[in-house]
């Protein structure tokens, strides 16, 4: 359970510390994360829910020194590679050394986003493993 | 499909002007663009007007104010590649033989905007935006991986050392100072490794150009500057941008442009170019195959990009100095290639010119490649 409201219905869960929901396409093959409502490459209509790994490698990254509409600089946020051939974009753990590096393998959890009107928005974000 | 031609061009200041409305600005470019090829505006048969931010009929509020009405206006937005667009726009009329005269207007009042000293917010279902990634941490992150492959901030700050130092060259710039690497590195800091100098200003200001068919234009100057090509372009999905440092749209269009006007990246004279970020150029450098995949920081450590050159790139000051009126831009870069074409550049003059490229590359939409849009044109005399 979470003490909050998912930043998007359908997007993720709790389970094993969260995991990422995407959809895949049953004619090419093409996954999506959001998922998509049909293929966009092929427009095949059968889609099944895929689990994306929690572990990936950091693409690219920077750190945030003006504020963007929901966080305080500073703030991590980066581009994640996972092995299904999905790239993540997401916010990453904040780290006072900001040591983060291209390559380092990463893991995603769930964890606070902002608030709205009070209720607390929960969100994915990935830390080094 | 008929030969169209530029006979004259308009800019209006460029600068932060919270007491001047977008139809002010549009009619001191429109006043320009007419005056400088001696038409009247009630010549003026079509227009298209680019603008992002905000407000309704943009087109009809700055063509009134120079006496035109009852003709058929199209406002137009496309982000960066707004004013792209309404020259393309206003191309495609003429060429197709619809109408034989018709001004194309790009402007923007970004200090009375919306997002006026902000970032762009995001959409509410832009799940990325508000997740935290802005325009200038898209760009930080392609930085990043520019490094990984041996450029260095350095770099990034030499390109806009080399656009401020052009707009001090340009009396319509925004900016008319010169900056050191080291006054761009110890700017403030933005999205690592991105400072504040390597980031375009908010600025107001327009710009104007008015199209026509040869037959037209020999009837007011004896030096048309002839529209090669035009090409026009929405990206794919994102997952089709394996490096998020090239941008596929980006280098489909420049192939559509060098195909259509039959010229060779190597027959360019000259480039005005979106560099709303420094590190942005010289991917673009390789986008229009300026240099060979690969070698953009080369072409710019050689100094092949600034004035004197082998292929200017931006001597107009770029965004980054100039500034960046969003939907004006890609009206502005055309205007500043005539200008080269036609040999009235002054101090920022390409020797010989014969052949100018224009190129705009804008829109951050969710699952699309960064650069949701791509326009080029390429005039010659
Ligand atoms: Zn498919």
């Amino acid at each position: 359970m979470m003490d909050g409201i998912p930043v998007r219905e359908n997007l993720f869960d709790t389970i094993d510390g969260g995991r990422l929901l995407a959809n895949r396409c049953g004619a090419c093959g093409r996954i999506y994360f959001p998922k998509a409502p049909f293929c966009f490459d092929c427009l095949g209509k059968n889609m099944e829910e895929v689990i994306l790994s929690r572990r990936g490698r950091l693409y690219a990254y920077t750190i945030g020194r003006m504020a963007s509409t929901h966080f305080k600089p500073p703030y991590a946020v980066g581009l994640i590679d996972l092995p299904e051939g999905v790239r993540i974009f997401a916010p990453l753990m904040w780290a006072e050394d900001e040591s983060y590096k291209i390559g380092m393998e990463m893991e995603v959890f769930i964890d606070k986003l902002w608030k709205d009107d009070d209720k607390q928005v929960m969100g994915y974000k990935f830390k080094p493993v | 499909m008929r030969e169209v031609a530029v006979i004259g061009i308009g800019q209006s200041a460029f600068g932060k002007f919270p007491g001047r409305a977008a139809a002010d600005l549009g009619a001191e470019a429109v006043r320009a663009a007419v005056e400088d090829c001696g038409i009247s505006p009630k010549a003026i048969q079509v227009a298209y007007c680019a603008r992002a931010y905000d407000a309704n009929c943009t087109g009809q509020g700055i063509l009134k104010e120079v006496g035109v009405r009852n003709i058929e206006i199209i406002n137009v937005e496309n982000a960066c590649a707004g004013g792209a667009t309404s020259f393309r726009g206003v191309w495609k009329e003429i060429a197709d033989g619809r109408y034989d005269v018709g001004i194309a207007i790009g402007v923007e009042s970004m200090t009375t905007s919306p997002i006026a000293g902000r970032l762009i917010p995001p959409e509410k279902t832009d799940l990325d935006g508000h997740l935290g990634l802005t325009m200038p941490g898209m760009f930080a992150m392609v930085a990043r991986r520019q490094m990984e492959a041996g450029a260095t901030a350095e770099d990034f700050a030499q390109v806009s050392v080399k656009n401020h130092h052009n707009g001090c060259l340009n009396p319509q710039a925004q900016y008319k100072k010169e900056f050191t690497v080291e006054e761009i590195l110890g700017s403030r800091m933005i999205c690592d490794p991105i400072t504040l100098l390597m980031c375009c200003p908010n600025t107001d200001g327009a710009a104007a150009a008015i199209l026509c068919s040869m037959e037209v234009a020999r009837r007011y100057t004896t030096q048309p500057i002839r529209v090669l090509a035009s090409a026009l372009c929405s990206a794919d999905y994102k997952y089709t941008q394996d490096d998020i440092c090239a941008s596929p749209v980006g280098v489909k269009v420049a192939k559509m442009a060098y195909e259509m006007a039959g010229v060779d990246p190597k027959d360019i004279d000259l480039v005005e170019m979106h560099d709303a970020f420094a590190n942005e150029e010289i991917l673009r450098y390789e986008d229009l195959m300026l240099c060979k995949p690969g070698e953009g920081i080369d072409l710019l450590r050689s100094g092949a990009t600034a004035i004197g050159g082998r292929i200017p790139v931006n001597p107009s000051g770029g965004l980054l100095a100039l500034g960046h009126p969003l939907s004006a831009s890609g009206v502005r870069t055309v205007c500043e290639v005539v200008l080269h074409l036609r040999g009235q550049a002054g101090e920022r003059q390409t020797p010989k010119a014969k052949v100018g490229l224009a190129q705009m590359l804008g829109g951050l939409v969710t699952n699309l490649e960064h650069g949701a849009v791509a326009g080029i044109h390429i005039l010659a005399r």
